[in-house]
């Protein structure tokens, strides 16, 4: 058996776990040979293959657990750690549980992006999770409000100036671009009218480039995530994780002159994907931009290209 | 997932199935009286059921527990009882934790002495919370607090409380197991077990109870209490010899069933003066998975492991009730076309252009000096050769014409002559088979072999499909068959195919089942530390030998997967890991070994486990047997002599392969007849 079909037979039984154990059997071996026929070669394909075998896929189960990392790790720790500080490191449960209720109660969750967007797709889950109230979320529109019912009242105010936590949740922070918008146009808007607002912004995933750019530059007061992918995530950089130890024939220069290739084909401005983040990352809902354009791209009809993780894209039109 | 892609072999073993699970999935083997004729429950004598991992020892047992009796009378359990004729009491060793009973300071005398009291203690419970859940369904009233007396009186001294209710004394006596546990789980730091009082004769409780509550108890009057203790190779040493020691003094109306791995039985040895007992005088041996691959009526392996994939297939749905039959059970594996001789076989190369020839004109010419003295010294004369023993259409018979020129070739005949002599046999083989009976015969040998050799030159794959060929994988160990079954389910639904529906099960998705269980059968041999990596270490050189001798110029061996030697003279380390790697059924013991040639030794003989052959593409029948000397045997198998296993590896390639280099060691010839286990 020469290393081809080795690597080859080696990569379906890895992939065949991958979507057993992981994908959520949302793909079967004939999905992944359909997919392998958008690319010409033998040696092609193999490459292929083994980005295949190297997809980060977070699903149903793992993303719930992620939201309940956020609002435990991210929100109720550090309120409840507030609490200890203010009443002298008190453990005592009842003071505890009474004033986190009292700042939960002064606290709005908010998605990040259009209402039809994944972002504010995730807030339903993260209610569930967590056990919140329906009266805690509200869109970005609902913070504030003119003073007057007056059309011609440009004065605007808090609705609801009690709000103490505004709480932006988030999927993925890719460039970091989407927070400084969000800053410019809300947070500033928010700290203007009431100073002492703490404004936090929490992704599930993000660029270490794009979360360090929105801490850097945004008014938020917290801007974190859960998982960050650094540059070991950016699977033809030289630090790839992806490519530790490829098996024969698989290489890293020759994975990517592909996936380069094809991506020109697909998305000429961003072959790799999104801003050249190169990840190949899904979730369960959806595939991000900054994925390899050849695992997701199911866009223009003239290129009769064949997804494997399909994008489900913002038509922004 | 829904019902319609679930998997019906998912679970593969006994202990991950409930009560009503294990009477669900039961299957009998054919035969009269099936496994209860084998296991007799009904017999005083003791047994042991032993066999190799997955050999269906814990379901067999769990079957005729008490558990499984009340879901197979749940209209009145004690009727149930009375009609059985006895009640099966079932104890896991392995929830004993036996280790706890070592060591800690404490003299190993004390511990031989601790363990049997702790054992009665915890089987009195068991007996007794099975007595108690069985009377729940009495009518009739018992005079209990007499039968409190007079187990109490099995106690040697008078206990702290007098209970008068069986629910009492068994409160009573998971007391003293608790005072027990805590002295045990103590004395890491008292480094005694000084307060500790042993309040009755090892066997009193044992063989006690069951006398009280059978003479007591009239549902229990004329029945046997069965103890089944599975797992028997999670206790020490010492720990055996207690249970060896209440087998050898059975008393009625107890007996014993002991579940145990082949290679789990750490002594025969009694307390009795370290006696040992013996099979047929104190105890039977039912040896599972050979008992399940004896070739007779009364235990059809095939039957039986298709009934076992019937069963799981009717419980989940997947088929109708009215399925019954083997065939409609093959029909859904697509089978392998049978190829002869003469056949074409589909995307095989032959001819000039075919792989074959391509290999033989290779070697020729690159041994070109060499040949001069076997006679060839021209390149027409290498043309001529390749021409006489190309067969255009016919790859089976080609790869069969070269193998046979290959071996004149290592015995340094006239390669043109010997070209010649072969090709006449070909065409006349090819008018009329039976005028050739001896490349007949050759061929009907190799067959898998030069088969398999054209698969790996065609860069096609080993062939491992068809029912016929799972039933032979799984030698006799129900779990393999149903790891096979449920490997390929995965892989065919993966596929993309609709698994026992409308369609067969491709070959590809066969295979690709085969060899991951064959990888995981591999794999999951979880033997701790440095003899699980010596023994797979081992496994793997000897594959590779017989790998190589499988895909070589030249086999010397028809489909190898069986060695001999002398055990004898070879080293300890080596006797011990063939003993650890048989004892986990990576090896499996031919009891009748093998008559050396050469005098009236009887050398000792072990066949690859077939679950282990599609991982390195190895041959399923096992026909040929290769004689290991002692250096090959402690290459192998022995760490301090692994620095001779490349030499002797790289002596087995060039014995087997053009231009074919002598300085063997290794003596080889060829078995006839089937292989007996």
């Amino acid at each position: 058996m020469d290393d081809f079909e080795k690597t080859y037979d080696e990569l379906k039984i890895k992939i065949k776990n991958l979507s057993e154990y992981i994908w959520q059997n949302r793909i079967i071996w004939t999905d992944v040979e359909v997919w392998l026929n958008n690319f010409e070669t033998n040696d092609e394909k193999i490459q292929m293959l083994f980005l295949l075998s190297q997809f980060m896929y977070f699903g149903d189960k793992e993303l719930r657990e992620l939201l309940k990392a956020i609002y435990r790790d991210k929100y109720k720790y550090k309120i409840i750690s507030d609490i200890r500080i203010r009443n002298d490191s008190t453990l005592d449960f009842n003071t505890i549980t009474g004033e986190f209720d009292k700042e939960l109660a002064r606290t709005k969750f908010l998605g990040v992006g259009n209402p039809s967007e994944s972002g504010t797709h995730l807030l339903y889950f993260f209610r569930q999770e967590n056990k919140l109230a329906k009266s805690l979320f509200i869109n970005t529109h609902e913070i504030t409000a003119r003073e007057s019912k007056d059309s011609t009242d440009k004065k605007i105010i808090l609705r609801n100036p009690e709000i103490k936590h505004y709480i932006f949740i988030d999927d993925l922070c890719g460039s970091g671009n989407q927070v400084l918008d969000y800053s410019r146009d809300i947070v500033e808007e928010i700290k203007r009218l009431k100073p002492d607002a703490v404004v936090s912004y929490y992704a599930l995933f993000a660029m270490s480039s794009g979360i360090q750019k929105a801490k850097r530059f945004s008014k938020f007061d917290h801007v974190e995530a859960i998982y960050e992918f650094d540059s070991s995530f950016s699977c033809f950089s030289s630090k790839s994780r992806h490519f530790k130890k490829p098996p024969s024939p698989v290489t890293l220069e020759k994975a990517k002159e592909v996936a380069l290739k094809y991506g020109n084909r697909l998305w000429p401005g961003f072959p790799l994907g999104y801003n050249n983040c190169q990840l190949l990352v899904g979730f369960q809902h959806n595939t991000p931009d900054n994925t390899l354009p050849i695992i997701w791209f199911d866009e223009d009809q003239s290129e009769r290209w064949t997804p494997i993780f399909k994008r489900y894209n913002k038509n922004y039109n | 997932m829904d019902n319609s892609t679930r998997n019906p072999f998912t679970i593969v073993k006994a202990n991950d199935f409930t009560d009503q699970e294990i009477l669900d999935y039961w299957v009998d083997i054919p035969g009269d009286s099936g496994f209860h004729h084998l296991v007799d429950p009904l017999t005083p004598m003791p047994m042991i059921i032993m066999g190799g991992k997955g050999s269906g020892k814990t379901h067999l047992m769990r079957y005729f527990s008490y558990p499984l009796q009340k879901v197979k009378h749940p209209e009145n359990i004690l009727k149930g009882i009375e009609k059985d004729k006895f009640i099966g009491i079932y104890l896991k060793c392995g929830g004993l934790n036996s280790g706890r009973f070592t060591e800690k300071n404490i003299d190993e005398e004390i511990w031989k002495n601790f363990f049997p009291y702790y054992f009665d203690i915890w089987m009195a419970q068991l007996i007794l919370d099975t007595v108690i859940e069985a009377l729940s369904y009495n009518d009739n009233s018992i005079d209990e607090e007499k039968i409190c007396t007079e187990i109490l009186d099995c106690f040697d001294d008078t206990l702290s409380e007098s209970p008068k209710t069986l629910l009492e004394l068994s409160s009573t006596i998971k007391q003293i197991q608790k005072q027990l546990d805590m002295a045990v789980n103590n004395c890491i730091f008292t480094r005694s077990l000084d307060g500790v009082q042993i309040l009755a004769t090892p066997g009193k409780l044992f063989y006690g109870i069951p006398r009280v509550l059978s003479k007591n108890i009239k549902e229990f009057n004329d029945i046997l209490f069965v103890y089944l203790i599975d797992e028997l190779e999670n206790l020490h040493e010492y720990q055996q010899v207690y249970i060896q020691s209440l087998m050898r003094d059975i008393k009625l109306p107890c007996s014993i069933k002991i579940g145990v791995r082949t290679y789990g039985m750490k002594t025969y040895k009694t307390m009795a003066d370290n006696e040992e007992n013996r099979e047929g005088s104190e105890f039977s041996i039912l040896r599972l998975d050979k008992k399940l691959r004896e070739k007779n009526r009364a235990t059809n392996y095939k039957q039986f492991a298709v009934d076992l994939g019937l069963s799981r297939l009717r419980e989940s749905g997947k088929i109708s009730d009215k399925i019954t039959s083997q065939s409609e059970f093959f029909d859904y594996f697509e089978e392998e076309k049978t190829i002869n001789e003469l056949d074409n076989i589909p995307e095989i190369s032959s001819g000039i252009s075919g792989k074959t020839i391509a290999k033989l004109k290779s070697a020729l010419n690159k041994h070109e000096q060499s040949n001069i003295k076997n006679g060839v010294s021209k390149p027409s004369q290498t043309t001529e050769i390749i021409n006489l023993l190309s067969f255009e259409g016919m790859p089976l018979l080609e790869k069969a014409a070269t193998y046979s020129f290959y071996k004149e070739w290592s015995k340094s005949k006239k390669l043109l002559e010997s070209a010649i002599s072969i090709n006449t046999i070909c065409n006349n083989f090819i008018a009329d088979k039976d005028s050739q009976p001896q490349f007949k015969e050759l061929i009907s040998k190799f067959k898998s072999d030069l088969l398999a050799q054209l698969r790996k030159d065609n860069a096609k794959k080993d062939s491992y499909a068809g029912i016929e060929t799972l039933i032979k994988i799984s030698k006799g160990f129900p779990r393999s068959f149903l790891t096979l079954l449920k490997h390929i389910y995965q892989y065919s639904a993966f596929n993309g195919e609709t698994p026992f529906h409308s369609k067969k099960i491709s070959i590809k998705s066969q295979i690709e089942g085969v060899k991951q269980s064959s990888l995981w059968y591999f794999e999951d041999t979880r033997i701790a530390g440095k003899d699980g990596a010596q023994i797979k270490s081992s496994i793997e050189k000897l594959a590779e030998l017989y790998r190589i001798n499988r895909y070589s110029d030249k086999p010397s061996e028809c489909s190898l997967t069986t060695f001999s030697g002398d055990l004898t003279k070879a080293s300890k380390e080596t006797q011990r890991i063939i003993g650890l790697a048989s004892d986990w059924s990576m090896l499996l013991v031919d009891p009748d070994g093998r008559k050396d040639k050469n005098s009236s030794r009887v050398d000792s003989k072990f066949i690859l486990n077939p679950m282990l052959s599609p991982h390195w593409g190895l041959p399923i029948s096992v026909r040929g047997v290769i004689n290991f000397n002692e250096k090959t045997l402690n290459a192998i198998f022995d760490p301090a002599h692994e620095s001779d296993y490349k030499s002797i590896k790289s002596e087995f390639e060039n014995s087997r392969n053009a231009p074919f280099n002598k300085s063997l060691d290794v003596p080889t010839d060829f078995i006839q007849g089937a292989f007996k286990l």
